[in-house]
């Protein structure tokens, strides 16, 4: 039989196991309960304190520094929580002025330290800080290379919102980033930075090659400039199918005689979704001449290209309206199929909607 | 007779005791890695500025999928509710699963649908489809009328209609967070190799709704639905969590999961001929990845996402229960070339034998213990002082691992927000061993058996509807 000693040993082990999780369990309730209590002046006198030290009258030092003693005295978790809730809200001089309050608060010092830290969580919240205060473009960049991605997404974060030229070629690079939070990142960065780093980001586009290339013009076509009509017309010649449906994408967004010809050209690409790509370039250019080379993709083996070609001719205005009802009664019943479900979208009076990229 | 007795009862024991010692270290080896995950979840979670990452124009597109049967007097709120999610890109696929009400005609009326011609990918096999509607005043919205074939050819139907990147199932009687389609798409942007992704669910009862939102948490006053909340906040916040570590998990909840679309329908969609479908689902998901080479996880977010109203009758309860076994046994039985085959590496070697040692046989060994215990002090085998020491280690563990999880959530999260409500908590959490839990052993086994009898059947869910706010 199990012996009664071994039982009551492992008793009385799940008794202080549970005992010690109930009492954690009723102590953190306790001091939450305290510290919503006790905080809420706190915050509250914090708040007024930074709002009345931003709004004085320039030059009016006297103001400036008596909030910021006052500010001083206060818990630095409080004034960390407030000087943080300000400078996400506001931008331009009030912004500055909460980087200055941090500074000022020895935040800004307390961040940097956080950053040099040799704990990953501590070097995440010391960028994420300078990144909301708006400082940091001594210690930041060091964390490019830093081995946790969630440290690196933090630092791609603040490359994108500094509209740095200097940081593009670090942008574009964290695009190849073993981890995939830094590549989104450093995709949603460059797609917020916009026209500020247009002329290094085309710099950057035309000096890559291959799938490098396709990545960063498939994230460039979500906010096309003229500025990269070049290097996409030269990407649509090229092998890879993944860099011409890029290319394509873009020249969609840019438009020009050049451009139009060149997705007309793609129309009879080998790779479906360079097909697809071409059709719903032409559809954004509302290049009407195309209309028949599209609608003949209608009978074209795969569904997503006759659904890219059925959404571009019902947004080709008569002419493709026109091609539409003349496919209703195509040979091929797939190209009549989707013909009338464009014209039944087209009825309903969004056509185009329903194509999202992708 | 005696002698047999004690050498049945002594070589019981130690069987007992052997399976005690396995289950406890793999909840020991949970125990930590749900701290562990907790911990980098919320260290992660103090960086909030992340977000903007999940609002931005790369974030993926994703379709809900909701099927609906029979339900004209609930249809319009909750796809209204499902219209307000807050998501960038997202598109409501309804099916209509051959509804002998006015479902349909209450949509087109509702949301001005017009029909238009059905093509679509037929990706997955489904009953015909009637009709495909879409809406002049909300362009996200697409209703399939199709013939009446179950909630699994609902979803598959839905399946091949849904254009975003990723679907998500909801339950119709689930009520979602606003901000959990932004919380549960993160794995799928910070990671390549997730295919599908849960998040927590809780529980609604006692807890006030309003306009399809809980505007104030509190912990059932009923013990039923008290004792539910205690075992769900273990499921997920223990249980989930601590395999999300591992690499383990192997179930995301119907109510409420986020899938990889073209992963799904490559795996040719939900299965029609079980009950267990959302984990027979993921299984699927896991296993293919295994045989096609490139093994994906499961990912499990810790933040609650959605709430669902629990049954507070031990019929209905019982139901549900029976039925979640029969599913758990009928995966566990469709995938048992996963049992120890090292091809599925972590899963089959690990994961999977700890469905079936752990979850699928727990109540037959938890009820062989108490009978044996009975027999035991019948026969005089075993003393009362003994078997009341017996009882208290097995239970105390439920206990132990309760308690845990209210740490775990009052350290995290800490939704709860008045500590009236979290000292009912600390009562149910120790209550809920004493009598609930050998409940459930009794369902759970009918379940086993029906399952052996190979009963398919559903049963009826009967619920009562939110909480309306006090009159003012």
């Amino acid at each position: 039989m199990i012996s009664r000693q071994f039982l009551r040993t492992v008793l009385a082990v799940e008794v202080v196991i549970a005992v010690i999780a109930l009492a954690s369990v009723a102590i953190h309730a306790l001091w939450l309960w305290r510290r919503q209590y006790a905080d809420r002046p706190r915050l509250d006198r914090a708040r007024a304190a930074l709002a009345e030290a931003l709004t004085a009258a320039p030059g009016d030092d006297g103001v400036w520094s008596d909030r910021m003693a006052e500010l001083g005295q206060l818990h630095r978790r409080v004034q960390r929580r407030v000087v943080q809730q300000l400078a996400v809200a506001v931008t331009g001089t009030e912004g500055r002025g909460a980087g200055d309050a941090a500074e000022e608060l020895g935040l800004v010092a307390a961040a940097r330290r956080r950053c040099r830290s040799r704990r990953w969580w501590q070097r995440l919240l010391g960028a994420h800080e300078l990144n909301v205060y708006g400082r940091g473009d001594d210690v930041l960049p060091k964390l490019f290379d830093d081995p946790h991605p969630a440290v690196r997404a933090q630092v791609i974060e603040w490359a994108g919102d500094t509209h740095r030229e200097g940081l593009a070629p670090r942008l574009v690079s964290a695009m190849q980033d073993p981890a995939a939070i830094c590549r989104n990142t450093a995709a949603d960065s460059i797609l917020r930075a916009g026209a500020p780093l247009v002329d290094a980001l085309t710099r950057e586009v035309s000096a890559r090659s291959g799938q490098e290339q396709a990545d960063l013009l498939a994230v460039l076509a979500r906010r096309p400039d003229p500025r990269y009509r070049d290097v996409s017309l030269t990407a649509v010649a090229g092998d890879l199918p993944a860099l011409r449906a890029a290319g394509a994408a873009v020249l969609g967004g840019v438009g020009g005689v050049e451009a139009a010809a060149a997705l007309r050209g793609l129309l009879t690409d080998t790779d479906a979704a360079v097909r697809g790509a071409a059709a719903d370039g032409l559809r954004r250019l509302e290049h009407q001449p195309s209309a028949p080379d599209i609608a003949a993709l209608l009978r074209d083996p795969s569904f997503n290209v006759r659904r890219a070609a059925g959404t571009a001719l019902a947004g080709l205005g008569p002419v493709g309206t026109l091609l539409l009802r003349h496919y209703l009664d195509d040979a091929d019943p797939f190209a009549a199929d989707m013909a009338r479900q464009s014209l039944d979208i087209l009825a309903l009076g969004d056509s185009g909607a329903r194509t999202r990229p992708t | 007779m005696a002698d047999f007795a004690r050498a049945v009862l002594v070589t019981f024991d130690w069987v007992v005791l052997g399976y005690f010692l396995v289950v406890n270290g793999i909840y020991l080896l949970l125990l930590v890695s749900a701290g562990l995950e907790m911990r980098t979840h919320l260290l992660l979670e103090r960086a909030e500025r992340r977000w903007r990452l999940l609002q931005s124009d790369i974030a993926p597109t994703i379709s809900v999928l909701a099927p609906a049967h029979d339900e004209a007097a609930t249809i319009v709120g909750s796809v209204r509710a499902m219209l307000g999610l807050s998501y960038p890109n997202l598109e409501v696929v309804v099916v209509n699963d051959g509804s002998t009400d006015d479902t349909v005609s209450v949509l087109v009326e509702n949301f001005a649908l017009v029909a238009i011609h059905p093509v679509f990918r037929r990706q997955v096999e489904t009953k015909p489809v009637i009709a495909l509607y879409r809406s002049r005043s909300h362009p996200n919205l697409v209703v399939v009328d199709k013939q009446n074939g179950g909630k699994a050819d609902a979803l598959n139907a839905a399946l091949n209609v849904a254009t975003g990147q990723l679907v998500c199932a909801i339950d119709a009687d689930t009520i979602i967070e606003p901000e959990a389609m932004l919380r549960m798409v993160r794995p799928f942007v910070t990671r390549d190799d997730v295919v599908a992704a849960g998040g927590t669910i809780r529980i609604v009862n006692g807890s006030e709704v309003r306009n399809g939102r809980v505007t104030s948490l509190r912990v059932p006053r009923r013990a039923l639905a008290g004792f539910q909340v205690v075992e769900y906040l273990r499921a997920f916040l223990f249980g989930r969590l601590g395999w999300n570590r591992l690499g383990g998990n192997l179930i995301i909840s119907g109510a409420f999961g986020l899938f990889d679309r073209q992963a799904t329908a490559e795996a040719g969609g939900y299965a029609h001929d079980t009950v267990g479908e959302d984990m027979e689902l993921v299984v699927r998901l896991r296993r293919r990845s295994y045989e096609m080479g490139h093994p994906k996880a499961i990912a499990f977010i810790p933040d609650p996402v959605a709430w669902t109203e629990a049954p507070d009758s031990l019929r209905v309860l019982g139901r549900q229960r029976d039925r979640w076994h029969r599913g758990l046994s009928d995966v566990l039985r469709r995938h048992r070339r996963l049992f120890f085959n090292p091809r599925y590496r972590a899963t089959g070697l690990v994961v999977y034998p700890y469905f079936v040692v752990v979850e699928l046989l727990a109540p037959v060994v938890e009820a062989l213990g108490l009978v044996g215990l009975g027999i035991g002090l019948l026969v005089g085998v075993v003393d009362w002082p003994f078997a009341i020491l017996f009882f208290l280690v097995a239970y105390g563990l439920g206990i132990v691992l309760a308690t845990f999880t209210l740490a775990l959530e009052e350290l995290s999260f800490h939704r709860y927000e008045r500590l009236g409500d979290r000292a009912l908590l600390v009562l149910w959490a120790v209550f809920e061993s004493l009598g609930y839990r050998q409940l459930t052993v009794v369902w759970r086994l009918r379940g086993i058996w029906k399952f052996l009898r190979k009963r398919t059947d559903w049963g009826v869910m009967q619920r009562k509807g939110f909480t309306p706010p006090p009159p003012t």
